[in-house]
């Protein structure tokens, strides 16, 4: 099983004056148990794309193949709420989505939507909170009246109650303080690794992409530029100029200090790595 | 001559709680000043205080050597001008040249200018094709500028950011960062800019850093970073060269605190490879 | 949602579109209250005529002003049944059963869809040829007057451009909230009553929370850009009366007294 796109066009207000083409013949296969990172710059068909996977938008051409099920241009397809119910779909600026009363009814809301008694509903509720650290201090408080970064929590919280086994996340850590982003990046990680969670994230931030994902999708013009994993498209300088992106810190660095007659392996990504490095170099 | 000077200033959104603390500090009039702090600590507050968004509690503002009263924040909004976060809330006509009008006929400029002010504004930020365009039809970027033109045309030298790039795309945000620098540089204006970039800090003049509403330290960047487990205590970020540093450092390697890549790779390079 | 055409603006180059907008909202209100004179059948052929030259002139195309009819269909079915079953005067036509279809109902209903799509019409053809802002711009110099009396003239204006501007900003806002519930399984389209009304609530609440914060956001930006409700400005764009707009204000006048005539002469 896996996420598959087939020769999949997808067209916003076709046959209208303002229609445009969003996807251009994609062809993509998102392996299963990984966390991977979309990226291309605003309007390449980032967030078209990941709407596909939960049938909020439907492939004028082509099929999307989503766990067990298959999605065709053109057919009616019923089982749409049971693939809501496995792929989460967590929307940019998602503390918007809240509108009730309490954080624990907020977070209920979901489960009970796809059939949870108030119990159980209540106690994943519970659960998805306590994983992106909210305690019960906060179940009773009106979602309202948190900070920014604790109603983004909440509204993702109110995802993962629904035990998605594909998790979404569309530029989750925007406008967030950098140690805000960084908490909830580990967190998708931890999801992943612990949870066996197959994570898709939309993203411009480059060292986010360094430090948390697996794989790479480039997106350009609606249409796959690349697909790769990451340490390869971070080694790869022809790469990242291809997918026209200012590259993580660490990599501009290794790139000073190899024009600079030092020949720094490709595989070093990380500043421990690089310092570990450095200091063997030096004793040789 | 200092563009803002603020003394002992309070503030309270809820009579509670200071959400700014007993804040002082002086802007240099032509300085980049950066003011940083997680989200929540007051920077903004700060900022809006500035203008007379706010009123504040207790304490001084003077801009350009004016004291801030109630009397004229019509006066003073025509010293200091302030970009906010959100590129769609701050787009106020229907056109960006409507929208650069908007100041101009707030501050009562003669209308046989107008059009002359705003075409030399909207070609200061590069807007001139797009001044008939609606804002649906503009990226956030460029909606930035043009609340950038809209503010300058009221012929102003002080400037707040308030995140102005937060959320733009890594084009948009490069595109009004080299904008917001080339202004500085080449029309002398004062800019404040309140940041998460901790790469823009470490270019700019001076650096407030702002935590529970009061001002934990202020400084040029290299003083400021010199505490940098300080600013790790308060939930901020430091550059990766003082991150290599810090790790070079662990491993018995020393070099000195440059903030500039560049010299750092040559440090690193000579420490390492010579015989 | 976003494929409504009724009131929506068409950026072309025309006569119409080139006209001040006072002299175009006074034009349709001549015309407007030309459409309620019962002035029968020739009077609204003359006034169709007029109406749908000035369609041609204006170069929109007429699949366009019919689309913008499209909403207005349900409440003309609506009016015919009504029509039916309470009127009982005139020539019966048709019996089904116990019920008799007379004459006067087909007419009476024939003669409020004939007004109906008449006023669409001309109010098409005014949004359609004249930019939001201009529109404001207009209400505001034609309620002038007003301003004796205390009325916030331009405030209203103001208000009227603020919301013109940020509607394709708030449908992209409901799209966007309305995706992100389906996401956590509310179903928009089928479901119970209550199950309805909780998704109805489920994107309201969010959309006034995001209201507020834009208003918020947006008082500051124009604070801060030194607008005070009630203060002096000086307006950037004037509007100027060329020879075209003494022309419709004249045209349309005629239609509304030659309608006045007809009405008292078939009378």
């Amino acid at each position: 099983m896996s996420i598959r796109f087939e020769k999949v066009d997808f067209e916003y207000s076709p046959n209208t004056p303002f229609a445009h083409l969003a996807l251009k013949d994609v062809d993509l296969e998102i392996p299963m148990g990984k966390v991977t990172a979309i990226i291309g710059a605003t309007g390449s068909g980032k967030t078209t794309l990941v709407q596909h996977l939960n049938a909020l938008l439907m492939p004028t051409k082509g099929t999307v193949e989503v766990l067990d099920h298959r999605i065709e241009a053109g057919k009616k397809y019923a089982r749409i709420k049971d693939l809501r119910h496995k792929v989460g779909l967590v929307f940019q600026f998602s503390e918007y989505q809240l509108f009730e009363e309490t954080v624990l009814k907020d977070v209920a809301f979901g489960p009970k939507n796809f059939g949870a008694s108030e119990e159980e509903a209540n106690e994943k509720a519970k659960r998805a909170l306590t994983t992106v650290g909210l305690d019960e201090h906060y179940y009773e408080r009106s979602p309202l009246e948190l900070s920014g970064g604790q109603k983004r929590r909440t509204a993702i919280a109110g995802i993962l109650a629904m035990g998605p086994e594909i998790l979404i996340l569309d530029e989750p850590a925007a406008g967030l303080d950098p140690q805000g982003a960084a908490q909830m990046m580990s967190l998708f990680r931890r999801l992943n690794t612990e949870k066996g969670i197959t994570v898709l994230i939309v993203t411009h931030n480059m060292e986010h992409v360094l430090e948390y994902c697996d794989e790479v999708v480039v997106l350009d013009e609606g249409q796959v530029l690349m697909h790769t994993d990451m340490k390869t498209f971070f080694e790869n300088e022809e790469y990242m100029e291809r997918a026209n992106i200012n590259p993580p810190a660490i990599v501009r660095f290794k790139a000073l200090l190899r024009s600079r007659g030092l020949d720094v392996p490709s595989d070093i990504l990380s500043i421990e790595d690089l310092a570990g490095f450095l200091s063997r170099r030096k004793k040789k | 001559m200092n563009a803002v000077e603020v003394r002992n200033l309070y503030y309270s959104y809820d009579r509670k709680k200071y959400a700014v603390n007993d804040v002082s500090f002086d802007i240099p009039a032509g300085s980049y000043t950066t003011i940083i702090g997680h989200n929540g600590s007051g920077k903004s507050t700060i900022a809006k205080l500035l203008l007379g968004l706010l009123e504040k509690e207790k304490g001084e503002i003077r801009i350009e050597g004016l004291d801030l009263t109630l009397e004229n924040l019509s006066e003073i909004r025509n010293k200091i001008g302030i970009v906010f976060q959100n590129p769609d809330n701050q787009f106020i006509g229907s056109t960006v040249r409507d929208d650069i009008a908007f100041g101009l006929e707030n501050h009562c400029f003669p209308q046989n200018e107008m059009d002359a002010i705003i075409e030399e504004y909207a070609a200061k930020v590069g807007m001139t094709r797009f001044l008939d365009s609606e804002p649906t039809k503009l990226s956030g970027g460029q909606k930035q500028r043009v609340a950038i033109a809209s503010v300058l045309a009221m012929k102003l030298n002080i400037l707040v950011f308030d995140e102005a790039t937060s959320m733009l795309d890594p084009t948009g945000r490069r595109d009004i960062n080299n904008l917001i620098n080339e202004l500085h540089r080449d029309q002398n204006l004062t800019v404040i800019s309140i940041t998460h970039d901790i790469e823009e800090v470490a270019q700019s003049d001076n650096v407030i850093v702002v935590d529970k509403g009061r001002i934990a330290l202020a400084g040029t960047p290299k003083e400021i970073f010199r505490h940098q487990y300080e600013l790790i205590g308060m939930k901020l970020d430091i550059p990766f060269i003082y991150k290599i540093r810090n790790a070079l450092k662990a491993k018995g390697l020393k070099v000195s605190d440059t903030l500039d890549m560049e010299r750092m790779a040559d440090e690193v390079c000579q420490y390492v490879l010579k015989k | 949602m976003k494929n409504v055409t009724l009131g929506r603006y068409i950026p072309l180059d025309s006569f119409f579109h080139r006209l001040d907008p006072r002299s175009k909202i006074i034009g349709m209100f001549a015309i407007l209250i030309a459409v309620f004179i019962p002035s029968g059948w020739i009077g609204y052929a003359i006034i169709g005529a007029v109406i749908l030259s000035c369609i041609f002139i204006a170069k929109l195309q007429i699949d366009f002003v019919i689309k913008a009819m499209k909403p207005m269909l349900m409440m003309m079915v609506f009016l015919f049944v009504i029509n039916v079953l309470v009127i009982k005067t005139g020539e019966p036509l048709i019996t089904i059963g116990k019920f008799t279809v007379y004459l006067d109902a087909i007419t009476q209903t024939a003669y409020i869809v004939v007004r109906l799509v008449l006023m669409i019409m001309i109010t098409t053809l005014l949004t359609a040829t004249t930019k939001p802002m201009d529109m404001t711009l207009g209400i505001e110099d034609l309620l002038m007057p007003l301003e004796k009396l205390k009325v916030p003239t331009h405030d209203i204006a103001m208000m009227i451009s603020l919301a013109l501007r940020f509607i394709p900003t708030l449908i992209d806002e409901a799209d966007r909230i309305l995706k992100a519930q389906a996401s956590r399984g509310v179903d928009f389209e089928n479901g119970k009553l209550g199950e309805k009304i909780t998704a109805i609530v489920s994107l309201i609440v969010p959309m006034f929370v995001s209201c507020f914060q834009r208003a918020d956001d947006l008082a500051d930006a124009m604070e801060a850009r030194g607008y005070v409700v009630g203060a002096k400005r000086i307006r950037y764009k004037t509007l100027k009366f060329h020879a075209g707009d003494y022309v419709v204000i004249i045209v349309s006048n005629l239609i509304l007294v030659g309608m006045i005539l007809l009405w008292v002469y078939v009378k």
